[in-house]
């Protein structure tokens, strides 16, 4: 008893000493994009604009790749994707993929 | 809308690439139709010629959380073809190496000696390469209308009827004249359409 009391001498009765594993951590969310040629290859530095619900437009250049990925998104649902320096004629939408990013949150992708 | 006057080596693919618009949304815009009349290529456009501008309509599109979405930019990149004859004969067969916007692409000519690659569409000039002894320069942009004298001495270098496309006045008039004994054609008023054909564009 007396070592076990030396171990934790500053700490209150009822104190969390750590974090439980099994805790629910708040759940985020994740957003990629990507821009290619029709030849399939990257198209680069194209600026973009992600309108996210309940926080304000991320707007920014994707990158060599022809891709951007933001990340730390509360709530799941629909973002408006723009690119303000193309024209809709000129951009055609392809497909839904999964991410191609690592992730680096706790629901990272 | 904006206007732009168009530069020596201008293209409406490199100005569509340039302005984020497809290339037919340009070419085919009502402002554009008296151009589009008088030129008919739009890879031939003459220095100074206006050409307007639309404005853009940004692309939206709502897109869940959790995923990748990819997008791809049309017309892009633009393509080059190329045929390659010798005394009028295709060089079927042949492996080529095409230096283009700093990238090497290689290949072989296909039955008829054609090849096509893809190539940005704000590229001026390539170099081919056949075999080890063969090299060509060429220039991908900058082709006046033939309706212009610039456009007659372009395609006659080319087609290796005049030095140079600043040749004397008197080795242009022989090398029209050259040119046109050449087809067997006494209609000199025939010669800008003449030589459109034979030069391909």
């Amino acid at each position: 008893m007396a070592s076990s009391a030396s171990s934790f001498p500053s700490l209150p009765p009822d104190s969390v000493v750590a974090p439980c594993p099994a805790a629910k951590q708040p759940q985020v969310h994740w957003i990629e994009i990507e821009l290619v040629a029709e030849d399939g290859s990257p198209i680069p530095w194209e600026m973009y604009t992600i309108a996210i619900p309940g926080r304000p437009p991320e707007n920014g250049l994707l990158d060599e790749q022809g891709f951007a990925r933001i990340e730390q998104i509360e709530k799941a649902g629909d973002c408006q994707v723009s690119f303000p320096n193309l024209d809709r004629a000129a951009v055609r939408f392809l497909e839904e993929l999964p991410a191609k990013a690592a992730p680096t949150g706790p629901d990272g992708g | 809308m904006e206007t732009k006057q168009i530069g020596p080596c201008d293209s409406i693919a490199g100005i569509a690439a340039d302005s984020g618009h497809l290339p037919d949304t340009i070419w085919n815009h009502k402002t554009n139709a008296r151009l589009k009349q008088d030129r008919e290529n739009p890879y031939v456009l003459a220095e100074g010629d206006v050409i307007t501008i639309p404005d853009k309509r940004p692309p939206t599109r709502p897109c869940a959380t959790s995923l990748r979405h990819r997008f791809q930019r049309k017309a892009i990149p633009d393509v080059l073809n190329l045929q390659l004859l010798y005394e009028g004969k295709a060089r079927a067969g042949l492996a080529y190496e095409l230096e283009v916007a700093g990238q090497k692409l290689s290949g072989v000519t296909d039955k008829n000696g054609r090849l096509s690659k893809p190539v940005p569409p704000n590229a001026r000039e390539a170099v081919l390469k056949l075999g080890k002894t063969e090299s060509y320069r060429l220039q991908l942009s900058g082709m006046d209308p033939e309706s212009t004298e610039t456009g007659l001495r372009k395609r006659l270098v080319n087609l290796g009827f005049l030095r140079s496309v600043d040749a004397s006045a008197e080795e242009f008039a022989e090398a029209r004249c050259s040119f046109l004994l050449h087809l067997n054609e006494k209609n000199a008023e025939a010669l800008p359409a003449k030589l459109r054909s034979s030069h391909g564009a």
